[in-house]
């Protein structure tokens, strides 16, 4: 039997907001991530940017628009390049493009980006700034996931996707990693989506939280409506929409 | 081992060190294990000799080989990157393909090139001009000493730039590579390419130094390439790509040294044809070695942090 992990999805997302996407396993969550970025394609319809349809761009070529973080620091990163080479990729992410190589053949790392990535870095407090030739596979995933977000903003971009970024971090390194997150995208007022598994931290950040469930957008809320919320009244909210009960413990969790 | 013989040693070390250098690029830095290079080296010498036994000046057929096997190296990542075929199957289609390609490039499976103007007749003509006379032996190291060092500070420059760094990451996580923008295909593509007309390069001064090109001077090529990589690596420990770089030359000229010293060994009774044998013994032997000295530090470490 063919199961489609997304049904019908019309979102429309305005620009600076901050949207958290909260679902059970298999609700969909990832396959929207991945029609953002590229990874997956939708069989029907269109993604559109800033009036621009990228449906048919791949990956590479949507990472000028869209910003990844993921939920594996060692996905991110690249743990052989040094910090400075991984930071460096980041910043020509929208110049990476083939056709774009009159930019290519510059040195990678140069004095002044060399500062300008200390200046960047030295932010986190971590004093990864003085070790910016040490190979990034050497740091914890918590740094990783800290750099991650760095390398996100290096370039510009429009859309900040962050998929579970801190899932996969424990309890303190996850907490850090999302007061950066929220910092940072508040600053630069980052139209930003972020997947998360804790209701409690879709609740807690961003603007306007949706809620997948079997591929289709079962609750939507912003503003006022969202910040009365509590969790209570996002589980009950799921299961009258869901008509079913919250099976996935990390849901409820934290 | 006497004189010559080390000499000898150190020139085929040295032109080598380009296959050393290229199957770097394929095997380390693009994560492609690429075997084309036993077409492509023989490629090299074949179109260098054919061209140069027809008048043509030396350097001129030196180019052509390098972009022969630069578009041999095309072929076999297209067939990986468009024809969706395992990178290694892919190279050895090529490969295999290439001997009947070379056998009509040449036609004739070897030709001599003794007497015919090369790149190291030419250099001692332009040296004996200056007044200054060295034996053919020597104007042959040192070219091609210069040649290979150009080609690696020409490829350290690359791997700096922002391309560079593209190329390197598409090996290391293709993942995080796309994420960030980077057309992986694209470099694939450019450093197959890249590391075939190395390889081309490497048979077109060997065709010249030796004076012959023979079709079926390619098969163990690759063996050599991966020895160096592999001998470079036991012996230097760097993250840098012009330490590594270098480290292949080492392991290119330590590799024909060893070769030699087991050859001419009286203890050891080996022959000639034991060639092949002693090649694969000795990779075997780094291997396992590096391997080892992998779980010893990994060993060493774990115990420093148990022990706080």
């Amino acid at each position: 039997m063919e199961n489609h992990a997304l049904r019908g999805i019309s979102l429309n997302i305005a620009e600076g907001e901050f949207v958290t996407v909260i679902g059970s396993n298999g609700a969909g969550k990832s396959t929207l991530l991945k029609c953002l970025t590229g990874v997956a394609n939708p069989q029907k319809g269109s993604i559109v940017v800033d009036d621009t349809d990228i449906t048919s761009w791949n990956t590479p070529r949507r990472a000028e628009f869209v910003a990844h973080v993921f939920q594996d620091p060692m996905m991110g990163t690249c743990a052989d390049l040094s910090i400075e080479e991984n930071l460096a990729l980041a910043y020509g992410r929208g110049q990476n493009q083939s056709w774009k190589l009159k930019n290519g053949f510059r040195l990678a790392l140069t004095h002044s980006r060399r500062e300008e990535f200390r200046k960047h870095v030295s932010v986190l407090g971590m004093g990864l700034e003085d070790r910016l030739q040490d190979p990034i596979g050497l740091l914890s995933g918590g740094q990783r996931q800290t750099l991650s977000l760095i390398m996100a903003i290096l370039s510009p971009m429009k859309v900040l996707v962050l998929d579970e970024h801190t899932a996969a971090l424990d309890p303190k390194m996850a907490a850090m990693v999302m007061d950066l997150t929220c910092k940072i995208v508040a600053e630069r007022k980052l139209t930003t989506m972020m997947v998360t598994h804790s209701m409690h931290q879709a609740l807690e950040a961003g603007t306007r939280t949706i809620m997948l469930h079997q591929g289709k957008v079962v609750l939507d809320i912003s503003g006022h409506e969202r910040s009365n919320m509590t969790m209570q009244d996002l589980l009950e909210l799921f299961k009258k929409k869901s008509g079913s009960e919250v099976d996935d413990d990390r849901l409820v969790l934290e | 081992m006497n004189v010559s013989e080390i000499t000898a040693a150190i020139e085929l070390g040295l032109i080598y060190g380009l296959v050393a250098v290229g199957v770097y690029i394929s095997f380390r830095i693009l994560d492609f294990p690429d075997m084309t290079v036993d077409g492509s080296f023989p490629m090299g010498a074949g179109i260098a000799a054919v061209l140069i036994l027809s008048g043509h000046d030396p350097w001129l057929a030196t180019l052509i080989a390098m972009i022969g096997g630069a578009a041999a190296g095309l072929v076999t990542a297209c067939l990986n990157v468009y024809g969706r075929i395992l990178h290694l199957l892919a190279s050895i289609l090529t490969m295999t393909a290439l001997y009947s390609v070379n056998l009509r490039i040449m036609g004739a499976p070897n030709l001599g090139l003794l007497n015919e103007v090369t790149i190291f007749q030419n250099i001692d003509t332009v040296l004996q001009s200056m007044g200054i006379v060295i034996a053919h032996k020597t104007s042959v190291i040192l070219l091609t000493f210069t040649l290979l060092t150009t080609v690696v500070l020409g490829l350290f420059w690359f791997l700096s730039t922002q391309t560079g760094l593209a190329m390197r990451a598409t090996g290391k996580n293709k993942q995080m590579a796309t994420a960030q923008g980077i057309q992986i295909n694209t470099m694939i593509l450019v450093g197959i390419a890249l590391s075939n007309s190395l390889y081309a390069l490497s048979g077109a001064i060997f065709a010249q130094s030796q004076a012959f090109a023979d079709v079926n001077m390619g098969p163990g090529t690759i063996i050599v390439g991966l020895a160096a990589v592999i001998i470079g690596e036991a012996v230097v420990h760097s993250r840098s790509v012009l330490l590594a770089m270098v480290a292949c030359v080492m392991g290119a000229i330590a590799y024909y040294i060893v070769i030699g010293l087991a050859l001419n060994s009286d203890i050891l009774g080996l022959e000639t044809s034991d060639l092949k044998l002693v090649a694969a013994v000795l990779i075997a032997t780094a291997m396992v070695l590096s391997h080892v000295r992998h779980s010893v530090k990994r060993a060493v470490l774990s115990t420093r942090q148990k022990m706080g």
